[in-house]
């Protein structure tokens, strides 16, 4: 129980604090992603780390986020705000099961982590995630304009932001993650 | 020589698979065909003999779309493009991102992969898919349903890549055995 605590507490601060600190890189039209999204790296890598059980933490931290960042709750474009970060907190674990189904990764080697394995699973997740997004959010011009330009603006934020961020946690943070046993 | 037979045979086999599915095809780019049996012709093809087939696949995208979708329906070089560059291109791109992240070889010994081949389907079908959206979007006269432009897209390229390599495997298996 403290380990489960433990963990859903650190994805859900990495997820709270990876997107609080792009707020200044946010477009005001919500067709146009952020660039470097980051929280994809922490959506990411809490599932890699810590296993599927870390979901609430993930989900926690981008609500908390989205309602600091977008100040509401209730109007169409906040309602599709909060999906999104659904779709963004599944779409790590899905490409993980898929990868996992087809046998291609582990994404772990004898203990050691596979970067290449991961890198891949960034830029499945992103393709996931936005592909999604698609069907969620409405392309009727009214929220999204510009259904081209949201595609490669968010598939671009996903996967740089989710390559970002999970290169700065290995750089800097290897050998907590060794010490602890998740890698 | 090899060379030329292997491309006569990806040309056959992608010329019969775009006139079988021919009669599923709504005649317009805004939403795809349902069971795109050439994309596993593709795919196939270029498990089997290599990269080197592309001017066979590609000539046969060519030649159907110019004079059975009359000029890929009257888009010209952007219809070219989608479904020709795209089209033949798409199964190389995945294969290379598969192979260079590690991920897989499609062959274990002499043995295809059956699940890895599966997934590169599915990536093919994503890639193929969001390549098309780009050119098409743009360039169609009435902008496609984003949804449905997508929803059948991947399911055609995902039920067709897997309907003609699992057939057309299984074929090749017993005649082997024969």
């Amino acid at each position: 129980m403290k380990q489960f605590l433990t963990y859903n507490l650190i994805a859900f601060l990495a997820v709270l604090i990876s997107r609080l600190i792009i707020v200044p890189f946010d477009h005001v039209d919500i067709s146009i992603g952020n660039y470097i999204w980051l929280p994809m790296g922490a959506a990411i890598l809490a599932p890699l780390l810590f296993g599927f059980k870390s979901l609430p933490g993930v989900v926690a931290g981008y609500f908390l986020a989205t309602f600091i960042s977008k100040g509401g709750v209730w109007e169409a474009i906040h309602i599709y705000s909060y999906l999104g970060k659904l779709i963004d907190s599944v779409a790590p674990i899905a490409s993980i099961l898929m990868m996992r189904f087809f046998h291609l990764s582990d994404f772990f080697d004898s203990g050691k982590i596979n970067y290449a394995h991961v890198m891949f699973l960034v830029i499945l997740a992103s393709f996931v995630a936005t592909v999604a997004k698609v069907f969620v959010y409405p392309m009727n011009g009214k929220i999204i304009p510009d259904p081209s330009l949201f595609i490669q603006t968010y598939l671009m934020s996903d996967i740089l932001g989710g390559v970002v961020f999970i290169y700065l946690i290995f750089k800097f943070f290897t050998p907590q993650l060794i010490k602890n046993k998740l890698i | 020589m090899l060379i030329i037979k292997y491309n006569l045979v990806a040309l056959t086999l992608s010329l019969t698979s775009l006139l079988m599915v021919e009669g599923l095809a709504n005649g317009s780019f805004a939403s795809g065909n349902l069971l795109f049996l050439p994309m596993g012709a593709s795919i196939f093809s270029y498990l089997l003999f290599g990269f080197g087939v592309l001017p066979g696949i590609a000539i046969a995208n060519t030649l159907f779309g110019y004079f059975f979708w009359d000029s890929w329906s009257g888009l010209g070089f952007p219809g070219f493009t989608g479904h020709v560059v795209v089209g033949s291109l798409a199964p190389i791109a995945a294969m290379l991102m598969m192979r260079l992240f590690n991920l897989s070889n499609f062959f274990d010994g002499q043995k295809l992969n059956f699940r890895h081949v599966v997934f590169l389907v599915i990536l093919t079908a994503f890639i193929n898919t969001l390549s098309k959206f780009f050119i098409y979007m743009s360039v169609l006269p009435i902008a496609p349903d984003p949804a449905i432009f997508f929803s059948t897209y991947l399911i055609g390229d995902m039920l067709g890549g897997l309907v003609f390599v699992y057939v057309v495997s299984r074929i090749s298996t017993f005649l082997i055995k024969q």
